[in-house]
């Protein structure tokens, strides 16, 4: 059965089916602390979307509070909270830790062909970081709502509410501990436990891009961390680090803070660009095009990543050679990052491309992500930033990088290996009715925040100029479209996962390693080591015979499963 | 890329006969890397005391109370010589004499021990407090942050002290645990040299 | 048939130039311009843009192409054929956006420089490959004018001391001493703003001036600029300040420098007769403010100014 058969609507469980697979584990495993990589990515896919759901409810607040001028629906007083705590939640408990961990965690070990993580317990550590420290955050709303918004500038941030920037402080400090713990993880995991015949340059896309984001968090947070700890202090103990009356320089905590979190980008962008060189491939029927150009441009965004902090500082009062600097540097990123754009273009072409949901995010995803890119490059220009920075111009871009590119990314991703993590079929027709309206409401609600923050429009403010109340009011109700767009998303995946019909192991005849295991695969992940008998791209080359041979593998593999299960149940 | 491959019916025999590749021990390397990480904290702290001594007219700005340097020049030598003392372990351990390893470490532990309540000494006769100005605040902020350091150092020594009990915990072919401690104790030496150069010194 | 598609290929390319060059000059994406830095300014954001429309038109049509010729055909479940790579490809891909991206980041420093020194002034009369088209032909000819004016006087630059405090702005001429709520500047010379913050970090903008300067507190920062249009601009504050940021505004009126001089006569003369305090706490800005602000924020400023 191919799966072109199988699109189109929810068959119910095949019941005789589900008792026989020893694969499955228990739902309260979800609930432990298990060690499994695949229990944990899950957990982490999970507990973020959760997240999400509840940063995309505070989004809904400030379109709400946006529709009209005046400062009617939260009023001032609550505003800057809801936006404080809408771009934490969003950063650091929705997209770092469901691309690194969820995905990454998943994905992996098992195209690596390792059996978990190297270290299962300090990754089992770093997910249940997750949830007080996500948690707490939003405790802060029944005491004090930090509201110096997520780049917490000092000295403002010492003079709004001191417990809510401290609730704010040792929320980061916790996620970023748990974000190093996994890089950590991840970084020892891709360079030393790959199967003996893989080398750097067999390894899929996506745990190149593991490896480039892995990189990033360990030389990146820690500055954050420091930048913290200082204004913790400023905040506590009365120090002044930061703090001009006591001789302290705020621009220090700017470039504290923005050297990690403009890397922050890239670690919120690399996983994705891997997961996209994974699906465009699988779906066009075609190799990736320039495998080592996309894997080198991974490495290569990770060492500029770390030279353009001070781009967001251009009107901060920056000595004129390091406007200069970072402007070039900015720049040159666009070249890396065009790579891959024009090599994903390159491999769509000449394929045959399967329109499944995982492909049209897929796209969507290229599409959107290069406005935020050349957006980017706007921003990158000294002159032309000094016009734009902190205007809605800076919100419409980002929303394109995080939005258009991240978030479509994770939805893309979520849908290609749907099948593999939960053993069955998502519904087609519901996840194109999801993209449909993703991809309208998504442009509505952030394209014309490109022309509001052109004309005057500050971004963070509760009140603005009734010239502006037109485009507001779009950019609302394409919020509104993006809200209810999670509806179908959200009833596709439970109920495909209770009830959905059960997935082959290699639905859309993938040739890396994880498509070489039952759907969802046992725990360790493989009976027997895999073998690399195919490139991770070889579509059209000898995929036929290396699609038959996985077949064989998984069966024999069932097989001495079937025979192991006495002894164990 | 294998772009090759034979498919052969004995080559999928042989697959499912290969049994699963034995990965040596990865927690040292792991370890390695956290500190790379580590050492960014610290990097960044030192960044921001060096643009805080370069912006400012004066450094220590004024008013600032001489530091005494005899004390923290003696706490200095202790700390970087038990450096040498915890490397006498590693050779103890190749040889398999556990009880040399636990004489050398518990040595360290001592050092360190010593080193701290030196600081804790300087701490208590400074004449300058946490907030006084921006020199006090670096110092008491960076040396109490190296000092937690050291501290967790100390515990980790005695941990591995506290396991070195029971025989054949620690061999010459195993022993991750002194490695560890090791490479930790390494690590927040190094840190206090280059502290004690830019607070002391510089 | 190899001729045919030549002769599209290039047809689709001028097609593609055409567009890019018009969308790039008639967007109508910024507000009028007032000073000439922001013409400047208009002239990079428009190269900027008739390259970036290029290439999004160029990625954008190559995925929509590919999105309906490589779609698969019914019943076909082979592969695509297997290209790896294309090294010529490869090279021109990296190779062309590194030259326009560097280009364009010469170009943004060259423009960034002569915003600084104010030589945008002497480009302005006789070059316009750099403006956009000025907002209209009257601005132009004004704005010539004063540009005579000023070089023919090569007047010292006006300074203004600029204090950014929670929700208001406080102007002073020092020469003068002269203190305001509202910017004035005459049209046609250089002014330059030496700026403080009193608390927390605020930023000054002029959208019509497209120039934006940090208040850093414990720093000086300036901004220089020439305004060269009669009119009244909003100033913004673009640096998150607390919860009452999005209402802290105030005016830029460009006048002639007649009708400026007789001002600050009028000022000298004003606080001459009612000598208040220099101090302009934010309950001067809500009650100045009042008939722009909704009650209950005007009350809340005053509170917060009472506290």
């Amino acid at each position: 059965m191919t799966a072109q058969a199988q699109i189109g609507s929810f068959s119910p469980a095949d019941d005789s089916h589900r008792h026989n697979s020893t694969l499955e584990q228990p739902w309260w495993i979800y609930f432990t602390f298990s060690t499994d990589h695949k229990v944990i990515g899950i957990q982490y896919l999970v507990t973020t979307f959760i997240f999400y759901l509840i940063g995309g409810a505070l989004a809904g607040l400030i379109r709400a509070e946006l529709y009209t001028p005046e400062a009617d629906v939260v009023g001032f007083e609550y505003y800057n909270g809801i936006f404080t705590i809408h771009a934490t939640v969003m950063i650091f408990l929705w997209i770092v830790p469901a691309l690194t961990g969820g995905f990454g965690n998943y994905l992996v070990p098992l195209m690596i062909g390792a059996r978990d993580m190297a270290f299962p317990k300090l990754n089992a550590v770093a997910f249940w970081l997750i949830p007080p420290g996500g948690i707490l955050l939003l405790l802060s709303f029944f005491v004090d709502t930090p509201d110096a918004g997520w780049t917490s500038y000092p000295p403002l941030s010492l003079l709004t509410g001191v417990v809510g920037q401290a609730i704010w402080i040792m929320s980061i400090l916790i996620l970023g501990t748990s974000s190093i713990l996994a890089a950590v993880n991840f970084t020892v995991t891709i360079l030393k436990m790959r199967i003996p015949d893989m080398t750097m340059t067999d390894m899929p896309l996506f745990c190149w891009a593991m490896l480039a984001t892995s990189i990033l968090t360990l030389v990146a947070t820690p500055a954050l961390a420091g930048a913290l700890i200082l204004l913790s202090f400023d905040l506590l103990a009365g120090t002044s680090f930061f703090n001009p009356t006591g001789g302290g320089d705020p621009v220090v905590y700017q470039h504290l803070f923005w050297f990690y979190s403009h890397p922050a980008v890239y670690i919120m962008i690399l996983p994705v660009f891997g997961m996209i060189s994974e699906i465009l491939p699988v779906h066009a029927r075609r190799p990736i095009f320039a495998y080592k150009a996309i894997a080198y441009s991974s490495m290569a965004i990770c060492g500029l990543g770390l030279i353009v902090w001070a781009h967001h500082m251009f009107t901060s009062g920056t000595p004129n050679w390091m406007r200069i600097f970072f402007m070039i540097a900015t720049m040159v990123i666009a070249v890396p990052t065009g790579i891959k754009i024009f090599s994903w273009l390159a491999t769509l072409w000449g394929g045959k491309i399967r329109y499944r949901s995982a492909m049209l995010f897929g796209m969507g995803f290229v599409s959107m992500f290069l406005i935020g890119g050349l957006s980017g490059i706007i921003l990158a220009s000294v002159p032309l930033d000094i016009h734009v920075h902190d205007t809605y111009f800076v919100v419409a871009h980002l929303h394109y990088v995080l939005f258009g590119g991240s978030v479509l990314g994770i939805f893309a991703g979520i849908y290609h290996w749907f099948p593999k993590i939960t053993g069955r079929m998502y519904n087609e027709l519901l996840g194109k009715i999801h993209f449909a309206l993703t991809f309208i409401g998504f442009n509505l609600a952030f394209l014309p925040m490109h022309k509001l923050g052109l004309e005057g429009m500050p971004r963070r403010v509760a009140q603005y100029d009734p010239q502006f109340t037109t485009l507001n009011q779009v950019c609302s109700i394409g919020t509104l479209i993006l809200a209810i767009s999670t509806l179908p998303f959200l009833i596709n995946i439970i109920v495909s996962w209770v009830a959905g019909k059960r997935a082959e192991n290699n639905p859309w005849e993938g040739l890396t390693l994880e498509w070489t295991t039952s759907s969802p695969p046992p725990i360790e992940n493989f009976v027997e080591e895999p073998i690399l008998i195919t490139g991770p791209y070889d579509y059209g080359v000898h995929s036929r015979e290396a699609l038959a041979f996985f077949k064989e593998q998984v069966a024999l593999m069932q097989k001495a499963a079937q025979s192991q299960q006495p002894s164990h149940s | 890329m294998q772009a090759e491959a034979n498919l052969s019916a004995a080559q999928v025999t042989a697959v499912a006969h290969s049994s699963h590749h034995h990965h040596p021990d990865l927690r040292l390397f792991g370890v390695k890397v956290f500190l790379l990480a580590e050492s960014v904290l610290f990097l960044s702290l030192f960044a921001a005391y060096l643009t805080f001594k370069f912006t400012a007219p004066v450094w220590p700005p004024e008013g600032t109370p001489e530091r005494e340097l005899l004390l923290p020049g003696l706490n200095s030598l202790v700390l970087i010589a038990s450096s040498f003392v915890i490397h006498q372990a590693e050779d103890a351990i190749r040889e398999n004499d556990v009880p040399a390893v636990q004489k050398w470490f518990g040595l360290t532990a001592l050092m360190g021990m010593i080193f701290l309540a030196g600081q804790a000494y300087e701490y208590l006769h400074l004449e300058f407090g946490l907030t006084t100005n921006l020199y006090a605040s670096s110092f008491y902020v960076l040396t109490g942050f190296h000092g937690l350091h050291v501290l967790v150092g100390v515990l980790l020594i005695l941990g591995v002290l506290w396991r070195s009990r029971v025989a054949g915990h620690y061999s010459a072919e195993k022993h991750f645990g002194i490695a560890a401690a090791e490479l930790y104790w390494h690590f927040v030496d190094v840190i206090w040299i280059i502290l004690f150069f830019l607070l002391y010194i510089l | 048939m190899g001729i045919l598609n030549n002769i599209l290929l290039v047809a689709a390319g001028i097609a593609l130039t055409l567009a890019s060059l018009w969308f790039g000059n008639n967007h109508h994406l910024l507000p009028e311009t007032a000073a000439t830095e922001a013409e400047l300014f208009d002239g990079l954001f428009n190269t900027t843009l008739v390259i970036a429309t290029g290439i999004f038109l160029v990625v954008e049509g190559i995925l929509i192409f590919c999105a309906f010729r490589f779609r698969k055909p019914p019943g076909d479940d082979t592969d695509g054929s297997p290209v790896e790579g294309n090294i010529l490809l490869e090279v021109v891909w990296t190779a062309v956006p590194a030259v326009i991206v560097l280009w364009l980041a010469v170009d943004s420093f060259d423009v960034y420089q002569r915003m600084q020194t104010g030589s945008g002034i002497l480009m302005l009369g006789h070059s316009h490959s750099h403006s956009a088209e000025v907002a209209s032909h009257e601005a132009s000819e004004q704005a010539t004018h004063y540009q005579e004016a000023f070089t023919k006087a090569s007047r010292p630059a006006l300074e203004v001391e600029v204090t950014g405090m929670q929700y208001a702005w406080v102007f002073t001429y020092p020469e003068t001493g002269v203190v305001s709520s509202e910017l004035h500047v005459p049209a046609g010379e250089r002014v330059i703003l030496h700026m403080t913050a009193q608390d927390v970090n605020h930023a000054f903008w002029v959208p019509q001036f497209r120039l934006k300067q940090d208040l850093i507190a414990g720093r000086t920062t300036e901004l220089a600029f020439t305004a060269n249009k009669i009119g009244e601009y909003p100033i913004v504050c673009a640096e998150l300040c607390g919860p009452y940021h999005g209402i802290m505004a105030s005016q830029l009126i460009v006048e002639d420098p007649e009708v400026f001089a007789t001002w600050q006569q009028q000022q000298v003369l004003a606080m001459k007769e009612h000598p208040q305090p220099i101090q302009l706490a934010s309950s001067a800005f809500a009650e100045a403010h009042q008939h722009s602000l909704s009650p209950d924020v005007a009350h809340h400023l005053r509170a917060i100014a009472h506290h």
